[in-house]
């Protein structure tokens, strides 16, 4: 991204977005609810010990905030579709992945704030080891949601624009993220036992292997997926 | 960049090398099978079920030859923009579920009468259930759009994502089973095995061409009675 | 021996879904040529 006008349009459509957003905030408090609500569930369906161990804790906070996020995601898309702003955005002779960037970044940051929260209400309810885990944390949480929401944002922009979107896009992107799951759940449940076989660095790596394959792999097909 | 319609010069009839093609490929098939049933002997720890492997493995690979193909073609519809290729695409994507379908029942079968349980996650066969997955997907996203090119390049994108994606979930769940559990497939490497697996899978090979193919011819014609549709729809619709 | 069971039932597999799929494929073809053929005036299409 040489040009300095795409990274100014990158800029302005997540500007927008996180502005709408923090300005009715009914996306991210419906988010956030219902994910603490899902984790809370959980502790009645597995019950206190099962949860309180690393590994199933772990899949669990991975879980919320896949079934969370995935809501999301078409929102973003059907707020552009409705006010039909995303003709308009296209029709602009800027590039068209700069689109797809914003939208990205902008589900980032709404994502990471829901997944904070997720962490904290898992963390007291379920006795979570969360401060002696340490900064790799912060980072499988990071890789992990950056690759959830780039496929999600993807995946999002064709099925929010087709009749059965609720069901077709946690079809189309569940299969695709089932390594992304692998990785995030192994290195999480190893930080918050101790890590004592060594076992998060692999699958950090492999969470940064599958982000920037997606992510260039997405930022190359968008302009095939808007196009009208 | 527009894509090429494929109204023109579609002939009814399966060229003539599909018929003949299509013999060989069944008698084959027949033969391997027959073949490689017969001359493998029993082996030493799982007797005659073995002989399970000689469909399960060959129907595994060929899957994952039709799903290349659907990347492979989906990357050149993306850059070429040329219809015939995103049909080819989904008949190809066609024959593989079918593949990989099948090879997720033998897989059960193979995994019931070796280790008594009808499931088990070990690396392959919960990477041919991701896939299979994926490309189920890939058919559903089709069924849903209407607009042919918008399906082509939606499809294509999903396809080429989706084969990406192949490598690694394989890696990923097999990292994720050495950690929990290591347990060995085992494979026998004897010669007579091998000879009935190469043969199975050429057999497997060779149908799913023929397959894809059919599918294919069949493809051209749908697209050609739905684009004259159209175009008899707006014709149509300028009279009035 | 029961492992007949389960080679027999993964042969009878094969060969059951090549020749399903081999019948839907020639029945799909069979009605992409009839509405090839058919042409634009006798298609019924409820307008």
């Amino acid at each position: 991204m040489s040009r300095p006008g795409e990274w100014t349009r990158v800029r302005a459509i997540l500007w927008k977005d996180l502005v709408t957003e923090w300005r009715t905030r009914t996306s991210f408090n419906a988010a956030a609810f219902l994910a603490a609500l899902i984790v809370l569930l959980f502790g009645f369906a597995l019950g206190p010990d099962r949860v309180t161990a690393g590994a199933v804790s772990a899949g669990v906070v991975w879980m919320t905030l896949l079934f969370a996020g995935v809501l999301t995601f078409n929102r973003a898309w059907e707020r552009e579709i409705e006010n039909g702003a995303l003709e308009a955005l296209v029709l602009y002779p800027g590039d068209v992945r700069s689109i797809f960037v914003g939208k990205v970044l902008a589900n980032v940051v709404f994502l990471l704030a829901v997944g904070a929260l997720v962490i904290v209400v898992a963390g007291i309810l379920y006795g979570l080891p969360v401060r002696e885990a340490g900064p790799l944390l912060v980072v499988v949480f990071v890789l992990g949601i950056v690759g959830f929401v780039t496929l999600g944002t993807f995946y999002a922009a064709m099925a929010s624009r087709l009749r059965a979107r609720e069901v077709l896009l946690p079809l189309l992107l569940f299969p695709m993220l089932v390594p992304l799951l692998l990785a995030a759940v192994e290195a999480t449940a190893a930080l918050l036992t101790g890590d004592l076989l060594g076992n998060a660095p692999q699958w950090i790596r492999l969470l940064i292997v599958f982000d920037v394959v997606f992510a260039v792999a997405t930022y190359f097909a968008f302009e095939f997926v808007i196009e009208e | 960049m527009e894509a090429q319609r494929s109204t023109g010069g579609t002939a009814t009839v399966l060229p003539r090398w599909i018929l003949g093609f299509g013999a060989f490929a069944i008698l084959f098939f027949m033969a391997s099978q027959v073949t490689a049933f017969t001359i493998s002997p029993a082996e030493r720890d799982m007797g005659n079920l073995q002989k399970i492997l000689y469909v399960h493995v060959p129907a595994a690979w060929i899957s994952m030859v039709s799903y290349f193909l659907v990347f492979v073609a989906s990357i050149g519809y993306l850059w070429r923009g040329r219809e015939r290729l995103d049909l080819f695409a989904a008949s190809a994507a066609e024959a593989g579920v079918v593949l990989t379908g099948l090879t997720l029942a033998l897989g059960s079968i193979w995994g019931r009468s070796t280790w008594g349980t009808w499931w088990e996650w070990d690396p392959r066969l919960t990477s041919t259930a991701v896939l299979f997955l994926v490309f189920v997907g890939y058919l559903s996203l089709r069924g849903f759009i209407e607009d042919d090119v918008r399906r082509a390049r939606w499809s294509a994108a999903i396809g080429i994502l989706g084969f990406l994606n192949v490598i690694i979930v394989y890696y990923s769940v097999q990292w994720w089973r050495g950690i929990h559990q290591t347990q060995s497939s085992p494979e026998t490497l004897s010669p007579m095995y091998t000879l009935g697996l190469r043969m199975n899978a050429f057999a497997f090979l060779f149908l799913m061409i023929l397959f894809v193919s059919v599918r294919y011819h069949t493809a051209v014609l749908e697209r050609g009675a739905e684009a004259r549709e159209e175009e008899e729809a707006l014709a149509g619709a300028a009279h009035v | 021996m029961s492992e007949w069971r389960y080679i027999g039932a993964a042969y009878f597999l094969t060969w059951a879904t090549f020749v399903t799929y081999g019948i839907y494929l020639a029945r799909r073809r069979a009605r992409a040529i009839d509405a090839f053929e058919a042409g634009p005036r006798e298609q019924e299409r409820p307008q």
